[in-house]
């Protein structure tokens, strides 16, 4: 029953939060805020090579490092419709299965207008990219770069929104994702179309490649929660791993199995 | 027993095996046409109710399935709260649960058919309905169309997977939930009403069934058994005879829609039939006796009326005759019955005539075609008679006169020969010629001959006694071989004997003195008890030698006289 979904935050996941928090709050507190994971810095669209390279040197950051490899599903292929469009449109490919882990939990969401809007654009009848990873406090813009209408809705528990329909050029403000949460994109023209915004309240996120490698850097010594979001399938696992500083850390995250996330 | 009860007893036979054919076989025959015609309508009632379902049910599927995969409520259930999909749900649904009417409502589950979410305000109805639905969809991935009987009532459900297509993953069940609604009874025309209702599980529902129906039609179905996909039962409802008609509207559960109606109409459409079928048995059974009366009557008139024609031919009279009614085969029967009275009476008439121009022995003979036309050698005896003095007699008398004396010689001799068995052979003037023993012979033949001379003078005594003109008469018989049979030409024969024997006896007569009698010896060696006198011998006229002859003067035992035949 793996493949079933599972709500994403229960009270008992509340629970755990907040004992979390309590455990590890004090460290976290004296961090300097937004502190940023290196795929922060790049601008989107995000790409695989948004990990950091395993050649660069740990030691020159503060903190540890986990380098490894997420659990990949292969996508089922997705379901088309006939939209019966005049003329006919053309629906691209989504983008390759990816997953995201953030690490730790508790940071207060940073301040939007001091980190880069991520943008998720509407192209070629799919979200680009599919799946974003902010830390939360984030703004993100949905552009829309097809020749019809789109709209943006989500009803996750997280953030419920709707910024209506709109064309090409009449792209709704930018929005700010504080809740912590994973948060689906749809939009309500094209049933097909599938987003996902992982909100992290942490830093020291990443988003895998295809192949499901990432690299965290910059990560508190201690104790800390993990959290693997598994796309496009949704499975949530949680783990923990305590880390020393300047510790370079291989992982292999890959196995589905493990504490299912709750 | 009369041709006419016959026919009567073998019209009504016929009537009655008729009828009774017509009962034993058409009364079931009409009866299952009834029936026929009655499951036609209910099937025809079922139809048109399916129809009408189905055309709403693919319009409330269509927009299930579509709604089920729609991105708002996919993303209502992926939201995982309950109330978000509720909400979701009624605004996207609003269309359908109007087109539902009162009591729709909606559920979502999950996977294992648990509740995820009801109908807002709907709660409490909705409950009981998404329980007993949630053990039917589990593990189901199709739309299906489930009809459950909750609380006496049944919900028509429409459920469809909901699916994520973004990633192809069924996430739960939708369904959407609308009272069943059963067709208005039909009243047919035989003011019976059909009902349509809605058998699930094994119960009936709906169609404005009075209790006591529902429960008789579903355990009557129920007795039933496994049925196809369309069946029909009969059964009773509080005492009245009815039929139902099931057909398959879903399975698992299984849902009939049900048709029900009454064969009472049916009944009485029989029975009337058979009502009818008697009174036109009745109708041929009057009017067959009545013709056969006719007919009888027709074939027994004649029948009786050639009875008693023939009763009266028996009695011998010719003359009745039989009326012809038609041309028909006793019309015909009757024209011959009547040619036949005229045969009988011509040939009676002939015999009458035979009977006086000839003996009436011959004309027998003659007429049993028993007389050898060819002549035969027999022994016979001859008596002549004549009257002596004849011509002096009559020399002064009319001849009208001299015919009535004849006559009445005649007719006293003849009555004479009669009596004694002689045949009268000719009358030649006043000369009587009698033979015995021709054309029939008889071992008596001469004594009667004897008798009958002697009875001849004593009559011809008897008769002169008083009378003005004695007649006297003189007699001459012969016995002997003679040569008998019909003789004469072609177109006339006589009946007579010829032979020396007739020759002698005619010289005998003309010899013998008045009232007296001459026999021959041929006579003398042949009668008993006799008193003669020989004479002597005679010379004769074409005898060669003298004849020998007598006298007979009286013969005995007149009693032990066998008379051969008596004539009048």
């Amino acid at each position: 029953m793996c493949s079933v979904w599972k709500p994403f935050f229960t009270r008992r996941s509340a629970r755990g939060i907040a004992l979390f928090t309590l455990l590890c709050g004090a460290a976290a507190a004296g961090r300097p805020q937004g502190h940023a994971a290196p795929e922060q810095t790049s601008p989107a669209p995000a790409t695989p090579a948004q990990a950091t390279p395993a050649q660069e040197t740990p030691a020159t950051k503060s903190g540890a490092t986990i380098r490894g490899t997420l659990p990949i599903v292969s996508r089922k292929r997705p379901q088309v419709k006939e939209y019966g469009a005049q003329p006919a449109i053309t629906v691209e490919a989504p983008d390759a299965a990816m997953s995201v882990v953030w690490i730790g939990s508790g940071f207060a969401p940073i301040d939007g207008s001091s980190v880069p809007v991520q943008k998720i654009i509407q192209s070629g009848y799919q979200f680009r990219p599919e799946v974003t990873v902010i830390q939360s406090g984030t703004r993100v813009s949905f552009p829309n770069n097809d020749e019809n209408y789109h709209s943006v809705f989500s009803l996750s528990e997280s953030q419920k929104f709707d910024v209506g329909r709109f064309v090409k050029g009449e792209e709704p403000e930018a929005k700010a994702f504080m809740t912590p949460g994973v948060v689906d994109l749809f939009c309500d023209v094209h049933d097909h179309m599938r987003g996902h915004i992982i909100v992290a309240d942490t830093p020291w996120f990443a988003r895998s490649d295809s192949a499901g490698k990432f690299e965290i850097a910059g990560i508190a010594p201690g104790k800390h929660s993990v959290r693997i979001w598994v796309g496009p399938r949704r499975k949530l696992i949680e783990k923990e791993v305590e880390v020393q500083e300047g510790q370079f850390l291989e992982v292999d995250w890959s196995s589905t199995e493990g504490s299912p996330g709750k | 027993m009369t041709f006419s009860a016959r026919l009567s007893l073998a019209i009504t036979l016929v009537v009655v095996v008729a009828l009774s054919v017509a009962a034993l076989v058409g009364g079931p025959a009409a009866r299952a046409s009834y029936v026929m015609a009655l499951e036609n309508t209910l099937a025809a009632q079922v139809d048109g109710a399916m129809s009408a379902q189905r055309l709403r049910v693919d319009a409330v599927r269509e927009e299930v399935e579509r709604l089920a995969r729609s991105p708002r409520v996919v993303a209502a259930m992926g939201s995982s709260d309950g109330a978000v999909v509720a909400k979701t749900a009624e605004d996207e649904l609003r269309f359908a649960l109007q087109t539902g009417g009162n009591g729709s409502t909606f559920v979502f589950l999950d996977l294992e058919g648990g509740v995820i979410a009801l109908r807002r305000g709907a709660e409490d109805a909705t409950r009981p309905i998404a329980d007993a639905l949630g053990p039917l969809v589990r593990g189901s991935d199709k739309t299906a169309l489930l009809y459950l009987a909750v609380n006496g009532l049944v919900t028509e459900a429409v459920v469809a997977p909901v699916v994520d297509i973004g990633v192809d993953e069924q996430l739960g069940f939708l369904a959407l939930c609308v009272p069943f609604a059963a067709p208005k009874p039909l009243e047919l025309p035989d003011n019976s009403v059909l009902r349509v209702g809605l058998r699930v599980g094994d119960q009936v529902f709906g169609g404005d069934m009075p209790d006591s129906m529902r429960s008789a039609v579903a355990s009557a179905f129920l007795a039933a058994g496994g049925a196809g996909s369309r069946s029909d039962i009969e059964c009773v409802v509080a005492g009245e005879p009815m039929i139902a008609y099931a057909q398959t509207i879903a399975e698992k559960p299984l849902a009939q829609y049900v048709a029900v109606a009454s064969l009472a109409g049916t009944s009485r459409a029989v029975q009337s039939l058979m009502v009818r079928l008697l009174i036109a048995g009745a109708v041929a059974l009057g009017a067959g006796l009545v013709i056969a009366a006719a007919i009888a009557r027709s074939l027994s008139r004649p029948v009786a009326d050639m009875s008693s024609a023939a009763r009266a031919i028996e009695k011998g009279d010719y003359t009745v005759r039989v009326p012809v009614r038609d041309r028909g085969e006793l019309g015909q029967l009757a024209t011959r019955f009547n040619e036949m009275g005229a045969g009988l009476a011509l040939r009676d008439q002939y015999r009458r005539v035979l009977d006086v121009v000839t003996d009436p022995e011959v004309a027998e003979e003659l007429l049993a075609g028993k007389l050898d036309l060819g002549g035969t050698s027999k022994d016979v005896g001859v008596l002549f008679c004549d009257i002596r003095g004849f011509t002096s007699l009559t020399e002064h008398m009319d001849p009208p006169q001299v015919i009535a004396m004849l006559n009445e010689h005649m007719t006293l001799l003849t009555k004479v020969a009669y009596d004694h068995g002689g045949v009268v052979d000719k009358f030649v003037g006043d000369l009587i010629m009698v033979t015995f023993g021709a054309p029939r012979g008889a071992s008596d033949d001469a004594q009667r001959l004897a008798h009958c001379a002697l009875a001849m003078v004593r009559a011809r005594a008897a008769a002169n006694e008083g009378s003005a003109r004695p007649i006297r008469i003189g007699i001459g018989c012969a016995f002997g071989t003679v040569v008998a049979g019909c003789m004469g030409s072609t177109q006339r024969l006589d009946y007579t004997v010829l032979g020396a024997r007739v020759n002698l006896a005619a010289r005998l007569c003309s010899k013998a003195p008045a009232m007296s009698v001459y026999i021959d010896a041929g006579v003398m060696d042949r009668i008993e008890s006799a008193s003669v006198q020989e004479l002597p011998p005679l010379e004769a006229k074409g005898f060669s030698e003298q004849i020998r002859a007598f006298e007979l003067m009286a013969i005995g035992d007149l009693q032990a006289l066998q008379v051969a035949r008596g004539h009048g």
